[in-house]
């Protein structure tokens, strides 16, 4: 049912198309043929009236000369005369000059042009003759006696006998047309009208032929049928003097004279015409195929069917067009839809983009739906993919963080092993300065000895004197080791501790470096709140902070180098700034300064990890925060940490 | 679906029908040449030997006489007649009406002419007057062929008539032997009358000539008179009676053709003389009793069949292209009351 969309389409155009092309033509072409047939008949029956008239009358023409011909020899005195005195005439003298008195009359009349003969004949058997032989001899006498008899039975003067065998045998024509008149004369005892003889005018049938068939139109076929239906003319002359059948000439005279009917004869249609003759009673006859006129309109029939047909091809190649421009596009369009709705399309598949029209644009957009569909689709597989992958991971999350936890862990551990031993590194510096002038001294009063004993001024009371100075020295440096082991000793138990002590040991750890390096160090201690937590781990940020303090200082080579600690309490927390002049940090850096491994020194020098402990010693295990910005001159880190109350 | 293949199919069947019965229109062509069947009922009284019709061509030829009354042109005509069939051709028999109609046999030639006849043979009641239209008759390609009566050979010529063949009898012999044998029978001084035909006419002339020739042989003959008749019956009826009224005493009369001597014939028997000794020439049937009673002594045959028939075999060889004499003299016999 579907698949018949796009045919039945293609059907129903080409029915339209037809309905509304070729049947309008066709009918066009009948009516026209109709209408011109309707008019074409008209004019031929005119046409046939007029020239059956003219026919008739020329026909009457003719009879007309021919009966005042008769007439006059009827009356010619001279051959009444000598009829009158028919007798048996045996001198030779009286018959030769008789034939030649009438001979004389006779051929002056024989001008009329067509006329074979003029025969008279006496009562008793006598023959005058005048035509186209002088041989008169075996003359036809039961012709004569034949003609005689019809022509006295006739009412008419002149009796029109028709196509007739010639009553003269030596003619050179053997059937002609004939019209006789009895010759008679009043008797005057009687009163009664008596024969004097025959008069028989011989007419030329090949002559009337030739005549009448003049201006006879060529599709035409006219007749002369005499009243013994013998043929006096057809237009082929072999048909002359032959009968037709009487029931023919019958079923014409039911017929009204002078209107056309139709007439079937054999197996062919005519259109028939007649006229009847006053004079002779014969028929004139018209005859015209049917077929005559239906071939002078077989052009209307032709052209309308050449054009039908050449419609009908037309409509074929348009519905090709049509099928190829819009009906297939569009029935590929239906079963890709199809497809798409069974699932079953191939990625990649397009429609072939032909026109720039309607169907064009469709195809273009329907592509593009396809292209879009393809990306939607891909788009949707790839999320289903990774939500596949989300669902993994949301599966095995706990597992990978419990992983990175400890993970971090280790690298803190690592991380704090690494910064201590960073720092145990920069308390080994610091020791060294811190020891280098005791131990300068303690030099100095052990070289002090072997002089004063050259001098002689070694005395007990300058030995001891000397004794003691060097073990003070000497207990001051004890002292210190024991202050570094005890700072380096990680506290594994939270504890309360005073902010200045803490702040005090740890710049007592850098005193000696700053003083060589000629740092000032301005100390502002305001308050001194009891904080609790890791004291020696807040002790090592300010290191830290301090010693970075230092270092930027001394690589920056700033004149008048200074430090200020500062340390106060604001809004419950203990508050330690500590700032420098050095110039500051990098604005981009300084988001960066607490992330681990991130060092601005020189390579070598720095871990990078200072200032991430640092944060991670005061934001998670002393809840404090740190945090670092510039000031005009340099860099300042601000250490908050709740303090106790 | 169904619905509109239907609709379809209907569609095309209708043009189908429509085209179908508009060609149909057409269709009653095939009847064929059957015609005789369509109103005849039958070819009945044929003609003997068919109507000839013009375009089966032949030959046609005209024989061209003088009179109507003349019985001599009626075996002239038969003959002619008979070269008709024997050669295949068409004859067309004309004549004017009596020996004198000249102008109605120049007004035949012309029409002729204008007919495209193709060969006339003709039989001139003139040797002179016919010439003109002969000539223009021959100019056109008409073939002419001179019977009977000698056109006068020098006017032919001039007027550029030349060739034409001539068929006759040696008249002057004819009239002389028939003359001579009237002739022979005088012995005691006797006067004799000579009844001539048209004098313009060269067979004419011939005649006269012959008889006088013959009659001045015999010195007891002395002609008396030398009237025309015109070749004619009545004409001759009257002549007659002038010449027997100024010359009672005519014992022997010589008529240049059969039916003059029959007009003079008719005059004796009324006046009831049967002394006078006529001799004719044509030998025509109608003479016949008239020899056999002793009123006609003599009359000379001269074949006017034959003279019929080898004018249109002559004419017909010309057209042919086939030699033809200049001049056929056809034999005169003699025939008396003894021949019958």
């Amino acid at each position: 049912m579907k698949r018949c969309i796009p045919s039945c389409i293609l059907l129903k155009v080409f029915a339209y198309l037809t309905l509304t092309g070729i049947i309008p033509l066709i009918l066009f072409g009948i009516i026209s043929y109709n209408v011109s047939l309707h008019a074409m008949n008209e004019s031929i029956h005119d046409l046939t009236r007029m020239t059956l008239s003219a026919k008739m009358n020329f026909l009457e023409l003719v009879m007309d000369e021919v009966e005042s011909l008769m007439a006059n020899v009827a009356g010619h005195d001279d051959i009444t005369a000598v009829l009158k005195e028919d007798r048996e005439e045996k001198s030779p003298f009286k018959k030769l000059s008789t034939q030649a008195k009438i001979g004389y009359i006779l051929s002056g009349y024989l001008n009329l042009r067509g006329l074979v003969s003029i025969d008279i004949f006496s009562m008793s058997g006598t023959h005058y003759h005048v035509g186209d032989t002088l041989n008169v001899e075996n003359t036809k006498l039961d012709r004569k006696e034949s003609l005689f008899e019809a022509a006295r039975a006739s009412s008419r003067p002149v009796y029109w006998a028709g196509i007739e065998e010639n009553v003269n045998a030596h003619s050179a024509h053997p059937r002609v047309i004939t019209a006789v008149r009895i010759l008679k004369t009043m008797n005057m005892q009687s009163l009664v009208e008596e024969p004097l003889g025959l008069l028989i005018v011989n007419y030329d049938a090949r002559y009337f032929h030739d005549t009448f068939m003049q201006d006879t139109p060529r599709s035409q076929t006219y007749m002369v049928i005499d009243s013994q239906s013998r043929i006096v003319f057809h237009p082929d002359r072999s048909f002359i003097g032959t009968t037709v059948n009487p029931d023919f000439t019958a079923n014409l005279l039911i017929q009204k004279p002078m209107i056309p009917f139709r007439n079937r004869i054999g197996d062919q249609d005519y259109s028939a015409m007649y006229g009847r003759s006053g004079k002779s009673g014969w028929l004139l006859l018209s005859l015209t195929p049917q077929r005559e006129i239906a071939s002078a309109l077989a052009g209307i029939r032709h052209n309308t069917l050449a054009i039908a047909a050449a419609c009908l091809v037309l409509c074929l190649a348009f519905s090709l067009l049509l099928y190829r421009n819009i009906v297939r596009p569009v029935k590929k369009m239906t079963d890709l839809f199809r497809k798409i709705q069974d699932g079953t399309i191939r990625p990649g598949v397009r429609l072939e983009e032909m026109s720039r029209d309607e169907i064009g644009d469709l195809v273009l957009w329907f592509n593009t739906f396809l292209r879009n569909l393809e990306e939607k689709k891909e788009a949707d597989r790839k999320l289903k993919l990774q939500q596949k992958e989300l669902e993994e991971l949301n599966r095995t999350l706990e597992e990978r963080v419990q992983e990175e936890l400890q993970k971090n862990r280790e690298k803190d551990a690592l991380l704090i092993t690494q910064s201590r031993q960073a720092a145990m590194g920069q308390m080994i510096g610091n020791i060294a300065h811190q020891w280098r002038q005791p131990l300068n001294a303690v030099g100095a009063l052990i070289q002090l000895l072997p002089e004063a004993m050259s001098h002689g001024t070694l005395t007990s009371r300058y030995l001891d004197f000397q004794t003691k100075k060097a073990m003070d020295l000497i207990q001051f440096m004890s002292r210190t080791i024991d202050d570094f082991r005890n700072f380096f000793r990680p506290r594994k138990e939270k504890q309360s501790f005073r902010l200045q002590e803490v702040i005090a040991s740890a710049i007592s750890f850098l005193e000696g470096s700053l003083k060589n390096r000629g740092v000032i160090l301005n100390l502002k201690v305001q308050d001194d709140p009891s904080l609790y937590g890791f004291p020696n781990e807040y002790a090592q940020v300010i290191l830290n902070i301090l010693q970075n303090a230092l270092d930027v200082l001394i690589e920056r080579e700033i004149e008048h180098p200074e430090v200020t600690v500062s340390a106060f309490t604001e809004n419950g927390k203990a508050v330690v700034v500590i700032g420098d002049n050095g110039g500051g940090i990098a604005e981009e850096d300084l988001d960066r300064v607490f992330d681990p491994y991130f060092s601005t020194k020189e390579e070598g020098k720095g871990t990078g990890i200072g200032l991430y402990m640092s944060k991670t010693i005061i934001e998670q295990s002393m809840a404090g925060k740190l945090s670092a910005h510039n000031t005009p001159d340099g860099a300042e880190f601000r250490i908050e940490v709740p303090y106790e109350s | 679906m169904k619905k509109i293949a239907i609709t379809v199919a209907t569609c095309l069947l209708t043009i189908l029908v429509i085209l179908a019965a508009f060609e149909a229109c057409n269709d009653d062509r095939s009847a064929g040449p059957h015609q005789d069947r369509l109103y005849m009922a039958g070819r009945q009284a044929q003609d003997p030997q068919g109507q000839p019709s013009p375009s089966a061509h032949r030959t046609r030829v005209a024989l061209v006489m003088k009179t109507l009354t003349n019985p001599f042109f009626i075996e002239m005509e038969k003959g002619a007649r008979r070269a008709e069939q024997d050669l295949d051709i068409e004859l067309i028999v004309k004549t004017g009406a009596k020996e004198t109609s000249v102008d109605q046999q120049i007004a035949i030639i012309e029409e002729l002419t204008e007919q495209k006849i193709e060969a006339i043979v003709i039989a001139p009641a003139d040797s002179t007057r016919l010439i003109p239209a002969l000539r223009k008759a021959w100019g056109k390609g008409v073939v002419i062929v001179n019977i009977d009566n000698r056109l006068d050979r020098e006017h032919a010529r001039k007027a550029g008539l030349n060739n034409i063949p001539f068929i006759s009898v040696d008249n002057q012999r004819g009239a002389y032997i028939s003359a001579k044998h009237v002739s022979d029978q005088i012995t005691r001084p006797t006067e004799a009358a000579i009844l001539e035909g048209i004098r313009e006419a060269d067979n004419a002339v011939q005649r006269k000539k012959g008889a006088l020739r013959a009659f001045r042989e015999n010195p007891n003959l002395s002609v008396v008179a030398i009237e025309t008749a015109n070749w004619k019956i009545d004409e001759a009826y009257k002549v007659a009676g002038q010449i027997f009224r100024s010359h009672p005493r005519i014992g022997v009369v010589f008529c240049s053709n059969d039916m003059m001597a029959l007009g003079v014939i008719e005059y004796l028997d009324e006046k009831k003389r049967r002394d006078v000794l006529v001799a004719g020439f044509d030998n025509l049937s109608e003479v016949q009793d008239a020899l056999r009673a002793g009123k006609l002594r003599v009359t000379i045959d001269q074949q006017a069949a034959v003279q019929g028939y080898e004018g249109v075999r002559a004419a017909v060889d010309l057209l042919r292209k086939k030699d033809v004499p200049a001049e056929t003299l056809v034999d005169v016999r003699l025939i008396t009351g003894k021949d019958i």
